[in-house]
């Protein structure tokens, strides 16, 4: 054990760097996420209702508070375009793999000024997008599977280093979103004192369901029940994740528990539950982009090493 | 390949600066985080029909496990602890608030935290020869005029405040928002009523026995003539409640 204190201790292990992949997985995600946002709106003619003025086709009047939003003259129809038109930029950006934190810098500040427009139509997966893109301000992400990289090398993948923390700061994010959301279901329906019945209520609310699924969910009630407690539960457990990580990174150290955590490798399962729930949400529910921002924050789960060793597996021509 | 920096490499101010900065963005974050409702509590608030079903709820179980509360009792317990979070969380998080609006790492997670069994759909209806037919029905296939709209993830969160009868001059901006919008289409007929249409849902038991939902009574029936319909006014329509959909 070092004779060191923990602050130091602390601002030694920050030190450590891994190959970007990780990151860069994720980086893809939320580069598909924000086209694919952006994209549903125009295709759902959802622009003018939401981020303009009446006068312009809006609902309601608008004041944003941001300060793009204000410098550029939001919510005029040219202001908006053209916030859209450097959030898609960015997105397309994040996506190839071009431009790395600048892209998610431009996205990011394009994308709070939208929000801020009519901040009653957003919800958790605005919030989780700005997380994502500051976190991707924080590393260069496009240094592996990017455009880039195949610009400067040839090759797809960049084993070269950069920092580790930053993939940490994406796992708290993912901690902080489903335990948090977990420890705040108080409601009984969530519980067997109250039928375990918040999940059957969620997916016949017009308020979120995409289909009228009374008849299928009556028929398998007991399953929707079943459900209700499993992601509960499932959410609640995030909060053991860092102890799981802390558990992997220790993993010569003694204890029967540390052992079968690591032989069971529990992330593999959280995230395989994590999959499975977030495309059952997609296909039932309509939440905008939360299931694909979510999702896009699961590489993280793994190091950048333990992503070098599969792309080393699966393209044996391209070390990583 | 990657080689993390000898553990014992003496720290330089950068890691130092590196440390504070990661600290710093973990409190930013995880604060406004802390488990708590988004604005005070008081004993009249969780003596409302959804609260109180709630608390009852939690009550049973407690009774069960041998811990007697009245309701007053609970309502009191719960709406001080709460208080204590929200004015913990406020007082923690207000320094970061700079960083929060430059950074968007701003967040609280309540998300389904409660889900009512009393819902609500909208419905448009339109009078044509002094006869109403529907227009839109939400989740209904068969009337969805300008539904891929109404649909939409930024249109729902708009709509889904009304569920809990909140947000009325909104209501009344898509009212005529949607009025107007039928207003310019040719085969318009002579007006509009938009209303939400309560809803019950069954206990899961009760639903796998009936297979339907309860329909209860519309409220906030809102009818606009398109002849008296002035658009142009729309310019300036009310603004209210500018919070987020959680």
């Amino acid at each position: 054990m070092s004779p060191q204190r923990w602050p130091a201790r602390a601002a030694a292990a920050l030190r450590v760097q891994e190959p970007a992949h990780a990151l860069a997985l994720t980086r893809i995600g939320v580069g598909i996420t924000i086209l694919g946002m952006l994209g549903a709106m125009l295709w759902t003619d959802s622009v003018s209702p939401v981020w303009l003025d009446p006068a312009d086709g809006g609902l309601r009047d608008l004041a944003p508070r941001q300060w793009l939003a204000r410098a550029v003259g939001a919510p005029t129809p040219a202001a908006v375009s053209g916030l859209m038109a450097a959030a898609a930029a960015g997105g397309l950006g994040l996506t190839l793999g071009l431009g790395g934190r600048l892209s998610a810098f431009v996205a990011l500040q394009a994308l709070l000024a939208l929000f801020s427009l009519h901040p009653r139509t957003g919800g958790g997966h605005d919030r989780l997008i700005s997380n994502a893109l500051w976190l991707l301000v924080l590393a260069p992400s496009d240094q592996s599977l990017s455009l880039r990289c195949w610009l400067r090398s040839r090759s797809w993948v960049n084993p070269a280093p950069v920092a580790g923390w930053v993939r940490w700061l994406v796992i708290g994010q993912l901690v902080l979103m489903y335990a948090g959301t977990g420890m705040q279901k108080v409601g009984a329906e969530w519980f067997p004192w109250g039928d375990y019945a918040a999940v059957q209520r969620a997916l016949l609310s017009p308020s979120w369901a995409r289909w009228d699924l009374t008849a299928e969910v009556a028929a398998v009630a007991p399953l929707i029940q079943a459900a209700t407690a499993l992601s509960w539960m499932w959410e609640v457990g995030f909060a053991a994740l860092p102890l799981l990580l802390w558990w992997r990174a220790t993993r010569t150290r003694p204890g029967r528990l540390r052992a079968v955590a690591n032989r069971l490798d529990l992330r593999a399962w959280m995230a395989t539950f994590g999959l499975a729930l977030h495309i059952g949400l997609l296909i039932t529910m309509e939440l905008g982009p939360f299931s694909l921002i979510s999702m896009s924050l699961y590489p993280c789960l793994w190091s950048g090493e333990e992503w070098g060793r599969w792309l080393r597996r699966w393209s044996p021509t391209r070390p990583a | 390949m990657s080689a993390p920096p000898p553990a014992r490499a003496p720290l330089r101010p950068r890691d130092w600066l590196r440390l504070a900065f990661v600290a710093a963005h973990v409190w930013a974050v995880a604060i406004p985080a802390i488990p708590s409702p988004p604005s005070r509590l008081s004993v009249e608030e969780l003596s409302k029909r959804g609260a109180k079903r709630t608390l009852a709820a939690w009550r049973g179980m407690l009774a069960a496990a041998g811990v007697e509360l009245s309701h007053e009792q609970a309502a009191r317990g719960v709406a001080r602890v709460a208080n204590r979070a929200i004015a913990a969380r406020n007082l923690l998080s207000k320094p970061m608030e700079p960083y929060r609006r430059l950074s968007g790492a701003r967040q609280s997670w309540r998300m389904f935290s409660q889900v009512s069994d009393r819902t609500a759909r909208l419905e448009v209806w339109e009078r044509r020869n002094g006869v109403l037919e529907p227009l839109y029905i939400a989740l209904d296939p068969a009337h969805q005029w300008r539904g891929r709209t109404l649909r939409a993830e930024r249109m729902r969160a708009y709509t889904n405040l009304f569920v809990s009868k909140t947000g009325r001059p909104s209501y009344v901006a898509l009212v005529e928002w949607l009025a107007c919008l039928r207003k310019a289409e040719p085969e318009a007929g002579e007006g509009m009523r938009v209303q939400m249409q309560r809803l019950q849902i069954p206990s899961p038991a009760k639903l796998a026995e009936t297979g339907a939902l309860v329909v209860d009574q519309p409220y906030w029936p809102e009818e606009r003539s398109y002849a008296a319909l002035d658009c142009a006014a729309r310019a300036g329509a009310p603004a209210d409640d500018p919070g987020e959909e959680e």
